[in-house]
């Protein structure tokens, strides 16, 4: 069992490499391609795939989960939610947040299972960093960022009402969102919220 | 020509004939209720089971189950069109048959004494309407008094004190499910412009005495009582009736605020009829940009023992006050159960007076 401070060294240390976005580099991944044709192969079989700092972040993460240690889990997500807002800028906002959202999902995921103990106290967690990290991104601008953003959570949201979690934070904070973006004019942003919070519970 | 002697026989067995199809569609209509019955029990059972369950959210769960129940609440109208037609005009018919037996029977001179051989057509006639009374209450539960006390609307399962009374619930954790939480908004730029204070409901529970007190940290910034109780009309497009709404806004009125502070701390007290603790809900309000306060997190829920209260004739009675909270003793006095929200927006050296108080008139919505 290590230490927590050793944990969030390793955890730094991964999340410290360079980002790489799944298109690019020159590996072939067949589900990025849209057309075979023109594309050889065999060409490509020398290429390999680019380091996945996150993807390894990630699986650190759920190793503790398995480990049901909710400490470290709690502090890897915040490392990981903390490199995301490091990483993302006005170029990447679209695809830095797909990337992180997904992995971010695939925790949540795994939170989920019967067996996990902390569902509860992990969607707790998540809902009150998903309030700040949304908010900062309001604030400094990445709109699209932040549609993808809500739109990930919403849909966490959805599958935690299904299973009788709570979303009373994440309505909270969608509706104060909401209010935010009007101010800050991004009404496309706010009549987005708006209709997340709205279809939260429907099911 | 018939046998005069005989038709009237003829008459009678149609009578009869016609009287025990009546009988047959009438328990017919029976087993139908029934079912129905049964199935709306059911409904209710789960409904009340969900409301032990407090740590989970259920809201989803709740709103379906009233839809549900709504679906198997009114039987369809062409059936009761056909039922209620099919019942006038059998018993029209023997009404008919009775009474041209009497004729058939007639023999002059007519004598005044004869008025009382017609007492007993009456009787029948009366009691068979009566019949039909009943029957019609039973094919359309709503509003009736027959089967409307075993069977509530449901509009009647949003009811806060209906479930708290009737019903053995927790009002707090049906209450959890509503997940009630103030906001503080300003519509206009202006520096003078008053804060709306609305009371946001995710699920309208409804039927509730509610006294609202907002506050910064020396002063009284805003008060406000008053009963809430919802009246959804059918949708105005679909005409689907709507027994209860999601993301519900109450305005409560208009507060002024000379300084405008980062946190407002507020304060919720929740009288309901089966209860004699109201529930406490404290909220704190962040200023969140320029126009508005909303709850920094989740409110802190209790039941506060230091005030008893009872209800006679749709009033609160405070038996007990023993609370900190400041202006309930001063207008306990106007706490009626009356659907109206009375707020005070205004308040100067802590004094207040009841006619500064205005009444809150604008109509709830959905946002």
């Amino acid at each position: 069992m290590s230490s927590t401070i050793e944990f969030c060294k390793i955890i730094r240390e991964i999340l410290a490499k360079p980002l790489c976005l799944p298109k690019s580099g020159r590996y072939l991944d067949l589900a990025q391609v849209s057309d075979l044709n023109g594309i050889n192969p065999e060409e490509r079989e020398n290429d390999w795939p680019d380091q996945n700092p996150i993807a390894e972040a990630t699986h650190l993460i759920i190793e503790t989960m398995i480990g049901c240690n909710l400490t470290l889990t709690k502090m890897g997500i915040n490392e990981l939610l903390k490199a995301y807002l490091r990483f993302i800028n006005s170029e990447n906002e679209k695809d830095c947040t797909e990337l992180f959202s997904d992995y971010i999902y695939e925790i949540y995921l795994y939170g989920l299972k019967t067996d996990y103990p902390y569902t509860d106290l992990l969607w707790n967690y998540l809902s009150n960093c998903f309030h700040v990290v949304s908010q900062y991104l309001l604030e400094k601008g990445y709109t699209e960022g932040c549609r993808i953003f809500l739109q990930q959570i919403a849909a966490m949201g959805k599958a935690a009402a299904q299973k009788g979690l709570h979303t009373s934070t994440i309505q909270h904070f969608l509706h104060t969102l909401e209010l935010r973006a009007k101010e800050l004019n991004q009404s496309e942003l706010a009549a987005a919220a708006k209709n997340h919070r709205f279809n939260l519970e429907i099911f | 020509m018939f046998n005069h002697t005989l038709y009237p026989f003829i008459v009678i067995s149609m009578i009869g004939g016609l009287l025990t199809l009546l009988s047959s569609v009438g328990i017919f209509i029976s087993l139908i209720i029934q079912r129905k019955v049964e199935r709306l029990q059911a409904i209710l059972e789960e409904f009340i089971d969900l409301s032990y369950q407090s740590d989970l959210n259920l809201s989803g769960k709740m709103f379906n189950l009233i839809e549900k129940y709504q679906m198997h609440y009114i039987l369809p109208a062409n059936p009761r069109r056909i039922i209620m037609g099919y019942m006038n005009i059998t018993i029209g018919l023997t009404a008919a048959f009775w009474l041209s037996l009497y004729f058939l029977s007639f023999e002059g001179p007519f004598r005044w004494i004869s008025i009382l051989y017609l007492l007993p057509l009456v009787a029948l006639t009366l009691i068979m309407f009566w019949f039909r009374k009943l029957l019609k209450y039973v094919i359309n539960i709503e509003n009736t008094p027959l089967l409307g006390a075993i069977i509530p609307a449901p509009k009647r399962l949003r009811s806060i004190s209906y479930l708290s009374s009737f019903i053995n619930v927790s009002v707090k954790s049906v209450l959890k499910q509503a997940r009630l939480s103030l906001l503080l908004k300003k519509y206009g730029e202006e520096n003078n412009e008053p804060w709306t204070v609305v009371l946001k409901e995710e699920l309208s529970f409804d039927d509730f005495f509610y006294f609202v007190i907002c506050s910064t940290e020396k002063d009284t910034v805003f008060v406000s009582f008053g009963e809430i109780i919802f009246d959804f009309p059918n949708d105005a497009i679909t005409g689907k009736p709507s027994p209860i709404k999601k993301n519900l806004n109450i305005p409560l009125g208009e507060a002024v605020m000379n300084v405008e502070p980062e946190e407002l701390k507020a304060h919720i007290l929740i009288f309901t009829r089966g209860e004699k603790h109201p529930i406490n809900y404290l909220f704190k309000l962040k200023k969140g940009g320029k126009n508005y306060y909303a709850p920094a997190d989740n409110p802190e829920v209790t039941i506060d023992h230091q005030i008893t209260y009872c209800i006679e004739d749709n009033k609160i009675i405070l038996l007990k006050n023993e609370s900190p909270l400041p202006f309930i003793k001063e207008f306990a006095h106007l706490f009626n159960l009356n659907g109206i929200r009375l707020y005070l927006g205004e308040i100067s050296q802590g004094k207040t007076v009841d006619k500064n108080l205005k009444t809150s008139t604008e109509s709830v919505f959905v946002d």
